[in-house]
């Protein structure tokens, strides 16, 4: 089999822009792979092969007239299952949506990936409507970590993190209301980004919390998250290379809860920076979970009265429960919030990026899906998002990077910048990608662990 | 932190009785089915302790 599909989504490009491979023989590789290897990670929901080799052939068409496809030529990719498919409907992970009409167009993000050259493969699994942290769903199968397949791959963007960690496709698009990229990269050992809040279409995208949703990619590389961020931006790429950027390392909360590989990551990253304590940290949290369990269920309102017992029973439960919130205490979370990013704003005037971990601790197991917390037993699907879901509550953009740590079980950290200023987290992550602390390690037992995996 | 906070101790409560959660069902329109009710119940004992943090009541 050639392998083309498992190298980086900016070395197939390069390769297909200049004729050393072909976008069809690139997909078909994959197309084969996937075949061979997905099944036990429970991730693809839908495999999309005749649009794929459609779009690859039209790449080829346009290489062959002399034209250049774009910058991710022939890259195949695959989407969450709550973007918009031209053709098909759209799930959110969901039974309730299976009969949907289909979708009259591609969700915006996807038809720029097009106009890049990129190839849509395949659709991939999620926690229903994005509401969880560990990709269980009750229609669609558990997703299953690919350096453990005894393990969770996060959520809820975890099909798309799992195909993407497998070696199967270079690139997958997630979306992050409250950590659901960040988490489940940090879990399978990817660069997964949550930017700015609303800097990325959002177009065709089914909501969950609309104060927090974002698209956000999966990528193996700071080079390949660079360009696909330069393509859903719809912009030139930027390639920021400041040496003297002002990094600092989050304390407080953030440390009680966190491996210890990640704090002396962070703490040799940091080096001589400002330790910081963002204030009220668990109060922030608290304000964003009130927030997307209210949004969440307003929106879900209308369908829960009318079948709610279609929905996966602890999706439905938690929705419901938010629909009930008062919309006085949600007030009281939103000026909460406002008044929070100020603070916090004024505190990171002199610091370009800071350091948190992604998760609190490595994949959990799936027969016992529960994270210690401050010495207590909790659920993952509630509570992987923990270091996450503050974040998400500023706005503020933030890029989880891989510790490089072979032979181990993945662990992030995340980069937090302000708003606007994603290329100085892609300037922060080249270098801790060349000094060595980042980067992804495939899985232990190699790309063929897949094909030992234990079944569903 | 001692920068005074837009929360409000003592505010609206999250429905926890039965007949507190039946009534804010029935002002949304959302009939409750025999089978989430003990979930519901669970979910608005965690937004409560959610409430109470958000709040400072918890003592951050």
């Amino acid at each position: 089999m050639t392998l083309w599909h498992r190298r980086s989504a900016c070395d197939i490009a390069r390769a297909v822009r200049a004729r050393e491979v072909t976008a069809r023989a690139v997909l078909e590789g994959c197309l084969a792979d996937i075949e061979a290897r997905a099944a036990p990670l429970v991730a693809v929901t839908q495999l999309l092969a005749e649009r794929a080799r459609g779009e690859a052939d039209a790449v080829d068409a346009r290489i062959a007239a002399g034209e250049d496809p774009g910058p991710l030529a022939g890259v195949p990719y695959g989407v969450k299952d709550l973007f918009d498919v031209a053709g098909l409907p759209t799930t959110a992970g969901s039974r309730v949506y299976a009969d949907a009409p289909p979708a009259p167009r591609d969700a915006k993000a996807v038809a720029r990936l097009k106009a890049a050259g990129a190839v849509l493969v395949a659709t991939l699994n999620m926690d229903e409507f994005a509401y969880g942290f560990a990709t269980i769903n009750a229609a669609y199968g558990t997703t299953r970590n690919p350096h453990d397949l005894a393990r969770l791959a996060g959520g809820s963007s975890g099909g798309s993190a799992a195909v993407v960690a497998a070696g199967l496709m270079p690139l997958a698009l997630g979306s992050d209301t409250n950590g659901s990229v960040r988490v489940p990269a940090s879990l399978t050992g990817l660069y997964g980004l949550k930017p700015t809040h609303t800097a990325l279409p959002l177009d065709g995208v089914f909501p969950f919390a609309e104060s927090f949703d974002d698209v956000g990619p999966f990528t193996t590389s700071v080079e390949d998250m660079a360009c696909v961020w330069a393509v859903l931006r719809g912009e030139p790429m930027v390639s920021e290379t400041r040496a003297d950027l002002r990094v600092a390392r989050l304390g407080g909360r953030f440390r009680m809860n966190a491996d210890p590989d990640q704090l002396a990551a962070m703490d040799a990253i940091a080096g001589e920076g400002a330790s910081l304590e963002i204030p009220e940290i668990g109060r922030a949290r608290s304000a964003a979970f009130l927030i997307t369990a209210y949004e969440g269920g307003t929106l879900h309102r209308a369908a829960l009265a009318k079948q709610a017992l279609d929905y996966d029973p602890q999706v439905r439960d938690r929705l419901i429960a938010g629909a009930l919130l008062p919309e006085a205490i949600v007030d009281e979370a939103r000026a909460f919030r406002t008044d929070y990013i100020a603070r916090v704003t004024a505190m990171l005037a002199d610091t370009d990026v800071v350091l948190a971990p992604a998760t609190p601790c490595t994949a959990p197991r799936i027969e016992d899906p529960r994270i210690e917390i401050d010495g207590e037993m909790r659920p993952a699907r509630a509570d992987l998002g923990i270091h996450t879901q503050a974040i998400t509550f500023l706005g503020f953009p933030s890029l989880a990077v891989p510790l490089k740590r072979p032979g181990a079980l993945p662990l992030g950290l995340q980069l937090i910048g302000k708003p606007g200023e994603e290329n100085r987290l892609f300037a922060l992550a080249r270098q801790l990608e060349m000094r060595g602390f980042t980067g992804v390690s495939a899985p232990a037992h190699g790309a063929e662990t897949c094909e030992e995996g234990t079944t569903q | 932190m001692t920068t005074p906070s837009p929360t409000r101790p003592g505010g609206a409560a999250v429905p926890r009785s039965r007949a507190a959660i039946d009534a804010a069902a029935a002002a949304v329109g959302l009939p409750i089915p025999q089978a989430c009710r003990s979930g519901v119940e669970a979910n608005l004992e965690l937004l409560e302790s959610h409430v109470r943090r958000m709040r400072g009541e918890d003592g951050e």
